[in-house]
This record gives C-alpha cells, sequence and structure tokens, in this order.
C-alpha cells in the first residue's frame, strides 16, 4: 500500500513541531489502520504536527484543519515523508 | 415513520435531539458519549414521530462498543426510517466519508451541516445546492446549539420519508465495480437480506464486515458461500492491503473530491487563539500545573459547597421520619421500616444534591469546554505506564463522584482488555460517599493532611493494581487516537441537561440499593440480630482489623451503602458526634476504620454496574480484589502505628 515516494521516509513519531508531512503507509496491524481511517489518515493525506508532548507522550497532528491526538506507539507505526 | 439520527462523535446529533424532544441525550464536546441510544418525539404535520439519537461513529467499521451500538441499529433499520445524517461542517470532508456509507443503503435521508456558525467562523464556505445534487437527498445548515435551522431538519426529514427520496448511487472506478458486480451476481436475490440493498451488502462484504458476512452467510447454501469466500480471498491477495482497503481509500477520495467541488476554505485567525490556549494547557509543565490546580479547587469548593447544603437535607428527612413516626405510632414494625426509608433516602439525596450535582456539573463543563481531551492527552503518558492510555483517565475521573456512571464510561474504551482495567481501577477511586467517610473521621479528628494521604494511596493503589493487571493481561494496548476538539464555550442547558442524565445512572442504579439496605439494616437492628452479626465476624474485624467487634455490621452493611457506615459507626459505639469516637475508640482504629471502609467491596450499586456492563464473574472478582487489598491496606496501617508510636 506504499503511494509513490521520492524523499527520505521515516516515521510521523520522528518528526517536528511544525513539520508538514505526507502519509505514506501505516504499518499497523489491521484494527489500528482501521481506527486511523475511520479519523481521516490515510496514506496519500497530508498532515502537519502541531504539537508533541515530552518524554514519549502522544503528538498531536492537523489534517484539513481537525486536530488529532495519536499516542507515540501508534505515532511509530505511521510512515511518512517530507511534504 | 421514524427519524435516525447518525453521524460522527461530536457532530451535535445529541444536541439537535435534546432542543426538539428535550433534554435526555448525553451532549458534549467529547467524542463518544452517547453509549446507548435515546429516544424521543418530534410532531410533523400533525404527526407524531419518533427520533432515535444512536451513538456517534466515524464509520460502519465499528471501533468499540459505542460504535458498535450504532451500526446494529443502521444494519437493523426499521422499515419506513428516515437517516437524519448530521455532519459538523467544519470537517466536511471526513464526516462525508460516513455519509458515502451510509448512502449505499439506498435508504430516504437527509444530511445535516451542523455547526455551520463554526465552520464559516474557520472560513468554510459550503455550498448546500451543490452537494445535495451530488448526494441526491436534501442538505440542510444548522447551528443545533443555537437552535438554528432544527426546524427545517425534520421537515425536511418528513418530505424525504414521504416522497421516498433515496441518495443517489455514485459509481466508483472499474476496480470497484467489477468485483461489485460479480459479487452481486453470486448473491442472487435470496444471498442479500431482505433489508438490505444488493450493492450494499456488496461493498460490505469487500470491506470484509463481520456483521454483514455472517448474515449472507445463514442464507447462502454452502458451495455458494465457498465461492463467495473464495472471490473475496483472490481479491484481497490482489490489492495490497486487502479489499478492504481498496474500498476505504476509493472513499475517502470520493469525500474529498466531493468536499473541492462544494466547499470553498479562506484562511482565517481562529486557529491561533487555540493553538495558543493549547501551548498552556497542553503543555508538559504548564499544563500540569493548571489541571492539578484546578482539580483540587473543584475538590475543595465541593467539599465545601457539601458542608453546607449537607445538614439541612439530612434534617429535613430526619424531621418527615419523626412526623411519620408520629402519624403511625411508635414502636410497631413500621418504625425501623420507615427510619430505613428516610435514612436512605435522605443519604441518597443528600449525597447527590451536596455531591454529585456540582461535581458531574463540574466535569460536565470540563467536557463541553473541551478540556477533559486536553486531560487525556496530558495524562496518556503516565496512563501508558499501567498498560492504558490517556481515554482511561476518564471514567476514572468520574469516579470520585460516583463509581457507577464511572464503570458505564469505560464502554468509551476499544478495547475490553483496557475497559476490564479501567473499570477494576474505577472501583478503587474514593467516590463522594467515601470521601463522606473520610473526611467525616480523618478529616475531622486528624488533619487533612492525613486525609491527603489516603486519597495519595488510593492513586498508588491504581498504579500498582494497573501495573499487575496489564502484566497479567498482556496485549498491545491500541493506544491513544482521539480527535482534540475545538474549544466552546458551554451552554448552561446542555450543562443541566448532562448533569441530569448522569444523576439518573446514580438515583436509579444506586437509590434503590440505598433504601432497601437501610430498610434491612434498621430491622436487623430493630430485632437484635446485630449481636450475632458481629459475633460470627469479630475474629476478622478484632482479630485480624484490630477493630471494635461492633464495627462487624457496620462494615457488612457499609456495602449497601458506603456513607451510611459513618452514621452507622456512631450508633454502634454510642458516640454522638465524630470527636466522641475517641473515646471509644484508639485513633489506629479509626484510620483502619477508614482505610479498610474506603477500599473494601464497592458499594453493592456499583457492583451491579459491573455484572451489567461486563458479567458476575467479573464483578466478583473485582469484589475479591477490593477486599483483599482492603485487608492489606489496613494491616499496613496497624504496622505503621505500631511502628511510629
Amino acid at each position: 500500500m506504499f503511494t509513490q515516494t521520492k524523499n527520505a521516509l521515516k516515521r510521523l513519531a520522528d518528526c517536528g513541531t511544525a513539520e508538514k508531512v505526507k502519509i505514506v503507509a501505516i504499518d499497523a496491524g489491521k484494527g489500528a489502520e482501521r481506527n486511523l481511517h475511520s479519523l481521516g489518515l490515510h496514506p496519500g493525506n497530508i498532515v502537519s504536527v502541531v504539537r508533541k508532548s515530552q518524554m514519549g507522550g502522544p503528538i498531536v497532528i492537523e489534517i484539513r484543519s481537525t486536530e488529532i491526538a495519536i499516542g507515540r506507539g501508534l505515532a511509530k507505526k505511521i510512515v511518512v515523508e517530507e511534504a | 415513520m421514524e427519524f435516525i439520527l447518525v453521524g460522527q462523535p461530536n457532530s451535535g446529533k445529541s444536541t439537535i435531539f435534546n432542543s426538539v424532544v428535550g433534554y435526555k441525550s448525553i451532549s458534549s464536546n467529547f467524542p463518544g458519549v452517547t453509549v446507548s441510544y435515546t429516544r424521543g418525539d418530534v410532531c410533523c404535520e400533525d404527526e407524531k414521530i419518533e427520533v432515535i439519537d444512536i451513538p456517534g461513529t466515524y464509520s460502519l467499521q465499528a471501533t468499540d462498543e459505542a460504535e458498535m451500538e450504532a451500526v446494529r441499529y443502521i444494519y437493523d433499520l426499521p422499515a419506513d426510517s428516515v437517516l437524519v445524517n448530521v455532519i459538523d461542517a467544519s470537517v466536511l470532508s471526513r464526516s462525508l466519508e460516513l455519509t458515502l456509507q451510509l448512502m449505499e443503503l439506498r435508504r430516504p435521508m437527509v444530511v445535516v451541516l451542523n455547526m455551520i456558525d463554526e465552520a464559516e467562523k474557520k472560513g468554510i464556505e459550503i455550498s448546500e445546492t451543490a452537494l445535495a445534487g451530488i448526494l441526491g437527498v436534501p442538505v440542510v445548515k444548522s447551528a443545533g446549539h443555537k437552535g438554528i435551522g432544527v426546524a427545517e431538519i425534520f421537515k425536511e426529514a418528513y418530505r424525504a420519508g414521504n416522497e421516498g427520496i433515496v441518495p443517489e448511487v455514485i459509481l466508483g472506478p472499474g476496480e470497484i465495480e467489477a468485483p461489485v458486480r460479480k459479487l452481486e451476481r453470486l448473491l442472487k436475490d435470496r444471498g442479500v437480506p431482505e433489508r438490505w440493498d444488493r450493492r450494499f451488502v456488496s461493498l460490505r462484504m469487500m470491506e470484509r464486515d463481520p456483521i454483514v458476512e455472517a448474515a449472507v452467510r445463514r442464507l447462502m447454501g454452502k458451495n455458494e458461500w465457498k465461492q463467495l469466500e473464495a472471490l473475496l480471498e483472490d481479491l484481497g491477495k490482489r490489492h495490497t492491503g486487502g479489499s478492504e482497503y481498496l474500498v476505504s481509500s476509493y472513499r475517502h477520495n470520493m469525500a474529498f473530491t466531493i468536499f473541492e467541488r462544494t466547499a470553498r476554505v479562506r484562511q482565517t485567525h481562529t486557529a491561533d487563539v487555540r493553538g495558543r490556549i493549547d501551548g498552556v494547557l497542553m503543555h508538559p509543565v504548564m499544563g500540569f500545573i493548571f489541571m492539578a490546580g484546578m482539580l483540587y479547587g473543584a475538590f475543595w469548593a465541593i467539599s465545601a459547597f457539601a458542608g453546607v447544603v449537607d445538614p439541612p437535607i439530612m434534617a429535613a428527612f430526619s424531621w418527615m421520619f419523626h412526623r411519620t413516626v408520629d402519624f403511625m405510632g411508635a414502636g410497631s414494625f413500621f418504625e425501623p421500616v420507615a427510619k430505613g426509608l428516610f435514612e436512605g433516602l435522605g443519604g441518597g439525596v443528600s449525597i447527590a444534591l451536596s455531591f454529585l450535582v456540582p461535581f458531574f456539573l463540574f466535569l460536565a463543563f470540563l467536557e463541553d469546554t473541551g478540556y477533559l481531551s486536553r486531560i487525556a492527552f496530558l495524562t496518556d503518558n503516565l496512563m501508558h505506564r499501567i498498560g492504558l492510555h490517556g481515554l482511561s483517565v476518564v471514567p476514572l475521573i468520574l469516579g470520585y463522584g460516583c463509581n457507577v456512571p464511572a464503570i458505564f464510561a469505560t464502554r468509551i474504551l476499544k478495547s475490553p482488555r483496557d475497559r476490564f482495567i479501567t473499570a477494576t481501577l474505577a472501583t478503587l477511586v474514593p467516590c463522594s460517599a467515601r470521601m463522606v467517610i473520610i473526611l467525616g473521621l480523618v478529616g475531622a479528628l486528624f488533619s487533612m493532611k492525613a486525609v491527603a494521604v489516603i486519597y495519595v494511596t488510593s492513586v498508588l493503589v491504581m498504579g500498582v493494581v494497573g501495573k499487575i493487571l496489564s502484566g497479567a493481561m498482556p496485549a498491545v494496548s491500541p493506544g491513544l487516537l482521539m480527535e482534540v476538539p475545538k474549544y466552546h464555550i458551554p451552554g448552561l442547558k446542555a450543562l443541566a441537561g448532562k448533569t441530569w442524565l448522569r444523576m439518573k445512572e446514580f438515583v436509579y442504579m444506586a437509590i434503590p440499593f440505598l433504601v432497601a439496605g437501610s430498610i434491612v439494616l434498621e430491622l436487623i437492628t430493630h430485632y437484635g440480630i446485630g449481636g450475632v452479626i458481629n459475633r460470627i465476624l469479630a475474629p476478622f474485624t478484632s482479630g485480624l482489623l484490630g477493630l471494635p467487634a461492633a464495627a462487624g455490621v457496620v462494615l457488612l452493611f457499609g456495602i449497601l451503602r458506603k456513607e451510611l457506615a459513618l452514621l452507622l459507626l456512631l450508633a454502634a459505639m454510642g458516640a454522638s458526634n465524630a470527636a466522641d469516637l475517641l473515646r471509644v475508640m484508639t485513633p489506629v482504629q479509626v484510620y483502619t476504620f477508614t482505610v479498610f471502609a474506603s477500599f473494601y467491596i464497592p458499594c453493592l450499586a456499583t457492583v451491579a454496574t459491573i455484572a451489567k456492563v461486563f458479567n458476575w464473574r467479573s464483578a466478583l472478582l473485582i469484589s475479591l480484589m477490593t477486599f483483599v487489598i482492603a485487608i492489606l491496606l489496613s494491616l499496613s496501617v496497624r504496622g505503621a502505628f505500631f511502628i511510629f508510636q
């Protein structure tokens, strides 16, 4: 389910605040993937990191003017590239 | 005819429902609050029509209990129902994904662009005529919290129902339509349950929907089913991510295309304000300071409020009891019954008015402003250390008011394991009834520091129990995933409505137990059976815990009514008030009693609620566990007093 990529891949959890990235793949089980889809997160979407909490806490991203908090574990499973 | 309000969480369905039928449904600025459905009536052209508010769901692919409830309802729609799909207009693109799924049902439908005022503030302009043209159903703009457009919604729903206005079929690309046609051929007519559309069934099968698969399987012969399965499996292999991904990503793209064709977005500045507030409230240091300060302030304010409100209520019920006894004559069988009745009712009403109402109002305020989601965000990290995640903190906070709604609230969690662990921890939260004991004994006789020790201990115990349980039930918790809502200024009516709904859970689940418990207790005292019970329990109460034997009955009946344990203890020990108690009990006994009474077995109403939400086995297991914890803690108290004195 990888979309076309040109840039270096990394994980959403490793992105810095205010960084704008494109979701390339969701490297998690069916359940987690489904949960992400239901909140409108799919490969190909452009999201920006709004907020990161310290010490492995959740990360808040913005997609089409909705903010979504994602636990760090889940954010590690989302593969992104620079948008 | 019947109107069904369907929408994604936080889309404002419940607000619309409440504004037409009065307060029956919980609405809040927190995703996932309607956990079961609510009914009400609305009048359309002199016809009374039932409106049903079902839980919010992001898609027909349910991911938790509440969503499951919604999906089950949608799959089993009555024949003459009209779907009222409520959308948060400010997140149109995402919301349309559910709309597209609902359209596949081919039922009369109306689309409501709710919170249109918020969307316009965010610079989003939507053309409802363009949208109606694409979807093929009426589209209504509304602002439910202001009552704008609400009448129009039901007028259009009535029209859609009468004229049978069903949505357009939006065809997908060949890679979707070709397998759909193949599936339709295999399903024939008999593979499609009567209430469903054939194309809908095919698409749901491609998404590997377990409910639809099971329903189709029941209707089909073994060989036919095998053919179907083979087709689906082949399809799954040909597409990375499976056929379900093929369908969901197509729908996702379609939603975005419709959004682009019907909406325009201008840049605005509201995001800056939100960003600045969140910069403080979600800050790893300042956020915690704010949260701790606010929770402490609330705790302090509520106990001060209770101190003022509680005595007159108790006095009123005592007055009613005396009048009743005067009327019926003292000394009869009715005297203990009347005493139990009025004490039970008085205790329940007093807890309800002096603690629960302010507490639930406060919590409703936190929910509706959107702050509760920020708490879940802040505590996510801490909760991970005990194998849970941020959302679990919500039922736990509710538990400080009453454990009963806390257990119900665990339904917002997705995994059964998280729900069970959170429910177990919630029973360890000192609810307002236990607060009465803690403040009335330890607070009144020792110091607030000693009270704080009990509260801190309870948090530590929750941590240890959480750690042990998540170790015993190893599973990867799905982790935090939630929408962080915009800030709202909550409406008074909405706050009051929600507080009442939570109170209802207390009134219906807890008060009957309180009254029944009090009556039984009074009869036991009246007929002098208490002494026998005390003697039977003595090896435990005096032997193990070092309490006076008279505490036996008190603790036994404390299971029925926790806050009663305080009054019972005073009565059993012949003390007129808490200070008087030290005449007959040592400080270590008072402290041990308080700790034991706070932790052992959640009250019977809570046990019954656990049995209802989970099962009796869980209820017994949790009760047994809290009992063991209470013994261990009580022995630690004895040990600590022994060492330090």
